[in-house]
């Protein structure tokens, strides 16, 4: 794997035949699931960003005279107990999925790259302790550590943002760090501190390009992760306030009817695994595309 | 050996400590307390409520109550739940097998449909088959599993009749809900399994064995799957640390009893000591499980030794 | 990665983890935890026939008559003194017997129980009770006035932490065993409440004995006097109760003797689940249902359905906070009232099974005032757009009302568990031109929250015998660090509070609380919504569902038969 890197570390720094990007296009294009997870995504983002124009009805306001209906035409996935339309909550609720997700995603990452940065470069006592700190992080069930959070900080979007966000730290410092290390040892790397590159110019121009590409793979698939959490949270009646569409809300709302009105509760559900089936696809298409290890298969 | 070893054991001691302290902070920070939860349906006056958080010990200073509860934790008495006043250790003890019994059925479901799935797609790569069954993978890691248990109820249960809808008694308690979180896991596995083994295959030794005139299956069952397997245990220590974690809601969707169900509902009512042991008691498992797939790991691979 | 060194040791590790684990998971569930269903049988029974209830056709077999209660929780504590939550009042009043008992759907009058009677003192500072000599406990102590004495002492000891007896108890100074049978109990003044008070199944009499001799394991093994004895307790699981065959019958509106020979609370805290495990027969009653499911259930008529409701104190309204703008005006409060249509809340959330509340009793309370719970016309949009005009806030292009620039903005402070009444009155408020903000939070946080006072309207409900526990939540005392969430604070109230629980006479008590209730409802304190109406469904051969114990929200176990 090191000899891996030092190639495309010379091939990358000096003359490149062509820019990394058209590298990665190249690359990509021979993942079809990647591209169809792209276009799924855009899909969702394009109809969350254009809720109102997508859908004529309004996701809080009760209408009583079209409670508890079945499917049908005018309301695709039928409506819910105060007769509001499903499938308008459950788009106006994609929002809040991606937007909880990227956010979440983006406060683990950033803060992981730090970490991993820190830690990897520094060594000794920094990277004890932050170590520690991540292994105690990652020894509580995602789930509890994201409740007590949530517990402590009350409610809101921004709470629930940062209790998912935390519980996925240590992930990324690791593959930082990892990265870092690796790194390190890198003779391209020795070459800059021989010319007397700082510890700054090294950490930011040298290492860091080679750390982006498994945390953006990462990132992608952790947003798999943190709209799963976002939903759990809802379902569990935490951190949304009412009467916000989130889709676990949706469906923990609909567990009560499972019997007289299941569109309720299944249709958020197939919101969330067409979401997550999409950022998976283009995550395995971004990881095995960058990976170079996996190149020529 | 002996010196990675004891720098193992010393960082999982430290963080098993840092643990119970960052969860005992984090729950005894939380604005209002157990006798809000307790006296809610009474409307009791506010001297009377302060009367019962003295009678509790919750109007103690926090780091004495942390002192307290460490001492007594490291004696084996993780204090008192604050509504059923039963000891935390005996609650804990009762619960831990459901929730056990939840998460090794989990990952029986997801061992079993996972291996086989990715074998069986490695040695048919490229047919629809292996197209087929990656899809079906990644679709299975993208659900989200409280609400496949809601499905899976609604179908098998009600509708069909085949399982009962709640509760642990038997084992046909049991199967909705280990496939509830044992499916997930199962997609992992698979596309793990998958590529470990088109590596596998690949290797000079299996070429080897195919030119030496062994049969294919041969190949692939006794030479193949041994090594492509190797990799996938480790993954299945942390696997296993999710399934913990999944048998939360899990047991919350289900109705079953469990050490998930008991933490998160402590956590709801406040029930400080509940939640400080039941934590504490998951992050002593998760770390020791960590522990011994380290150590493993070091023992496997002489390079991480020296990490 | 080169493991060729290793070359089998992974494929046996992973074929012995499979076996493990399917083998831990599978053979772990037959034994630790069994189903009720096969227990040793007992020697048939003859049917009791010493009572006066209909009989129906018993069942043919001489098996032992077992019942299986899908009940909604856990119960918490089986030990009446330490409990605080009406849910283990089921169990309680199974296992242990108290002096007093109130039937809450004829009369709520207090009818003897242990204590065969009572009489205040002059001054209303002495109780005296005269008690029966005929009972015993299940582990054979005698139940004399010694026992009395053990009882009330240790709810008052902060040793016992009591989480809700001990606030029932008033100024008690202490209790005086005068012979055998007959015990006085002191208090500092007199306190009107406390006769009330004690029939609540808190105050269930504990053996003494059994009490020494447990200590701490006491909650787990409870002995007392009542018409079923305490089996086993499984964590997360059931509670089995077997029937006592030397019960002495003491309450005369409950059956003599139960029917059944065990009795089992499995625990299902899903509402879907708990009522499918009825449909299934796992279950032969499912209690506390959700208002969709009981209907359902009713409608195929199969199955038999009760509706208990509460006696007394509001069952469930909004709290208005009179301290915080805009709800600082009485005008805007008495708008709000007006805006909010109860009975839609009932029809969406409840399906219309509860009554409304009577604002700050309960209809049924022996101390209602007709003439403060119906003030209103609730429900008049037109109304409360009136009022909302007349206070100064007026209606802008955007739907929502300013006055002074300052908009309209109500924040609403509501708990998980009832998020979907928010859900249906917040479009009320929204009508009526504000801008709402709707927090869902736990007990605890809910009572921070509120005790700070940031809220404007916070949901509520508790239950009580008594309406002195009204002045937990209104009296100027609580407000900050109480549940006085309406920061409610007028002296002519507080002083009408300390007078209801200071006299003993009935008439005088009625006046008094007459008064409160007109003055709270004037104020507008508090928006009504309805009583608790708690659903039961069970086989329809079961009987016996009513009286309602003392909180209303539950019957007798001793009661129910075929």
């Amino acid at each position: 794997m090191a000899e891996q890197i030092r190639t495309k570390d010379i091939v990358a720094g000096d003359a490149p035949t062509r820019t990394p990007f058209q590298l990665f296009w190249r690359e990509i294009r021979k993942h079809p699931g990647a591209i169809i997870g792209a276009a799924m995504l855009t899909v969702i983002i394009l109809a969350a960003v254009f809720a109102h124009v997508v859908s004529p009805y309004d996701p809080v306001k009760p209408d009583y005279s079209v409670r508890l209906e079945p499917p049908s035409r005018d309301h695709l996935f039928g409506t819910d107990t105060m007769g509001r339309d499903v499938l308008t909550r459950i788009i106006y609720g994609g929002r809040i999925s991606l937007w909880v997700g990227i956010i979440s995603v983006g406060i683990a990452a950033t803060s992981g790259i730090v970490i991993g940065l820190a830690s990897g470069f520094f060594g000794g006592w920094t990277d004890e302790v932050l170590m520690r700190i991540m292994d105690m992080i990652m020894s509580m069930p995602s789930i509890l550590l994201s409740l007590t959070i949530i517990f402590t900080l009350g409610e809101g979007l921004v709470n629930v943002m940062i209790a998912i966000g935390v519980a996925s730290i240590p992930s990324y410092a690791r593959i930082v760090r990892g990265q870092v290390l690796a790194a390190r040892e890198t003779a391209y790397v020795e070459a800059a501190r021989a010319a007397g590159a700082g510890n700054i110019t090294i950490m930011f121009r040298h290492i860091l390009p080679n750390v982006i590409a498994p945390v953006i793979v990462m990132a992608t698939l952790g947003l798999a992760g943190a709209i799963l959490s976002v939903a759990a949270l809802g379902f569990l009646g935490l951190g949304i306030s009412p009467p916000t569409p989130e889709w676990g809300v949706i469906i923990s709302d609909g567990r009560a009817r499972l019997y007289d009105a299941w569109w309720i509760a299944t249709f958020p559900g197939l919101a969330i695994m067409f979401t997550v089936l999409a950022t998976n696809l283009l995550g395995d298409g971004l990881r095995d595309s960058l990976d170079p290890r996996l190149r020529g298969r | 050996m002996a010196r990675y070893i004891q720098k193992r054991v010393i960082s999982a001691l430290i963080v098993t400590l840092g643990v119970s302290f960052i969860v005992f902070m984090m729950v005894n920070l939380l604005p209002g307390d157990a006798t809000a939860v307790m006296l809610a349906e009474f409307g009791a006056t506010a001297q009377e409520q302060a009367e019962l958080r003295r009678q509790l010990g919750l109007d103690r200073p926090l780091m004495v109550r942390y002192w307290e509860f460490l001492t007594n934790a490291l004696r084996g008495d993780l204090g008192r739940s604050l509504f059923t006043r039963r000891r935390v250790t005996a609650q804990i003890f009762e619960q831990y097998p459901a929730t056990l019994r939840l998460a090794l059925a989990g990952m029986g479901v997801a061992v079993l449909f996972g291996s086989i799935a990715g074998v069986t797609a490695a040695v048919n790569r490229g047919k629809l088959f292996d197209t087929g069954t990656m899809f079906a993978a990644l679709l299975a890691v993208s659900m989200p599993s409280f609400w496949l248990g809601l499905i899976f109820i609604f179908f098998f249960s009600v509708r069909l009749g085949w399982f009962p809808t709640s509760g642990s008694a038997t084992w046909r308690h049991l199967v909705l809900p280990a496939f509830a979180i044992g499916l997930r896991s199962a997609g992992v596995l698979a596309r793990l399994v998958r590529s470990s083994m088109l590596e596998v295959l690949r290797q000079d030794y299996i070429t080897t064995a195919r030119s030496k005139g062994l049969s294919e299956r041969i190949v692939t069952w006794r030479h193949a799957l041994k090594n492509a397997l190797i990799p996938v245990v480790t993954v299945i220590g942390v696997q296993f640390g999710f399934l913990l974690g999944g048998t939360v809601i899990t047991e919350i969707v289900f109705a079953r009893q469990g050490i998930g169900d008991l933490i998160v509902k402590a956590i709801f009512s406040h029930d400080f000591p509940l939640v400080q042991g039941g934590v504490l008691v998951l992050a002593v498992v998760f770390v020791f499980v960590n522990l011994m797939v380290d150590l493993t790991y070091g023992f496997l691979d002489p390079r991480v030794r020296y990490d | 990665m080169n493991y060729r060194s290793i070359l089998g040791r992974g494929f046996w590790l992973l074929a012995l983890l499979m076996v493990l684990a399917m083998a831990v998971a599978v053979a772990g569930c037959g034994g630790a935890t069994d189903e009720p269903a096969d227990e040793p049988t007992e020697p048939a029974d003859d049917p009791a026939d010493d009572d006066d209830d209909d009989d129906v056709d018993e069942p043919a077999d001489d098996g032992p008559k077992e019942l299986t209660i899908g009940y909604y929780r856990e119960f918490t504590i089986l030990d009446p003194h330490m409990s605080s939550a009406g849910l283990d009042s089921l169990a309680l009043r199974a296992v242990f017997d108290r002096l007093v008992e109130v039937n809450s759907t004829e009369d709520g009058e207090i009818h003897p129980a242990l204590a065969t009677d009572w009489e205040v003192s002059e001054d209303g500072t002495v109780t005296t009770f005269n008690l029966r000599d005929d009972v015993t406990f299940h582990d054979g102590t005698p139940f004399n006035a010694e026992a009395v004495k053990f009882n009330f002492d240790r709810i008052m000891d902060p040793e016992t932490a009591s989480q809700s007896a001990v606030f029932g108890m008033g100024p008690y100074v202490e209790t005086r065993v005068v012979d055998e049978f007959t015990v006085e109990v002191e208090h500092e003044y007199p306190y009107g409440p406390f006769i009330r008070t004690i029939a609540a199944g808190s105050y269930g009499m504990v053996s003494p004995t059994a009490v020494e001799e447990l200590g701490d394991d006491f909650p787990q093994n409870p002995v007392g006097s009542g018409p079923f004895k305490f089996v086993e307790w499984v964590g997360g699981s059931h509670v089995t109760l077997e029937k006592n065959e030397d019960y002495t019958p003491v309450v005369s509106f409950n059956r003599d003797e139960a029917y059944y020979d065990e009795v089992t609370f499995r625990f299902i805290e899903e509402n879907s689940t708990r009522a499918a495990a009825l449909q299934t027969g796992e279950t032969n009653a499912a209690s506390n249902m959700a208002a969709n499911d009981f209907v359902r259930m009713r409608d195929t008529g199969d199955f038999g359905t009760h509706v208990y409701t509460t006696l007394g104190g509001p069952p469930g309204g909004i709290q208005i906070n009179v301290s915080k703008a805009p709800t600082d005006d009485v005008l805007v409060r008495r708008a709000i009232i007006h805006a909010v249509d109860s009975e839609l809340v009932r029809d969406v959330v409840y399906e219309g099974i509860p009554e409304p509340s009577g604002g700050v009793l309960s209809r049924h309370d022996f101390f209602y005032n007709p003439e403060a719970g119906e003030m209103y016309d609730y429900g008049n949009m037109d109304k409360a757009h009136e009022l909302m005009e007349e206070a100064g806030w007026i209606m802008e292009d955007d739907g929502k009302r300013y006055k002074d620039g300052e908009m309209l903005e109500i924040k609403y402070l509501t708990l998980p568990g009832v998020r979907n009444v928010a859900e249906v009155v917040e479009p009320m408020l929204t009508e009526l031109g504000a801008d709402v903000e709707i927090w869902a939070l736990d007990n605890p946080m809910q009572q921070n929250t509120a005790q700070e006072g940031e809220h404007n309207l916070v949901w509520t409900q508790w239950s009580s015998n008594d309406p002195s526990a009204i002045r937990g939540r209104w009296h100027s005392e609580n407000i900050g660090s109480g549940w006085n969430f309406y920061h409610y604070s007028n002296p002519e109230v507080d002083e009408l509070f300390i007078e209801g629980e200071r006299t003993t006479d009935v008439d005088e008590r009625k006046e008094i609380y007459d008064r409160i209730q007109y003055i709270l409802m004037d104020d507008a304190t508090i928006v009504p919504l309805n009583n608790v109406a708690i659903m039961w469904a069970f086989d329809p051969e079961i009987k016996g569902w009513e009286p309602a114990d003392s909180t209303g929200w539950f019957g007798f176990v001793l009661n129910l038969h075929e």
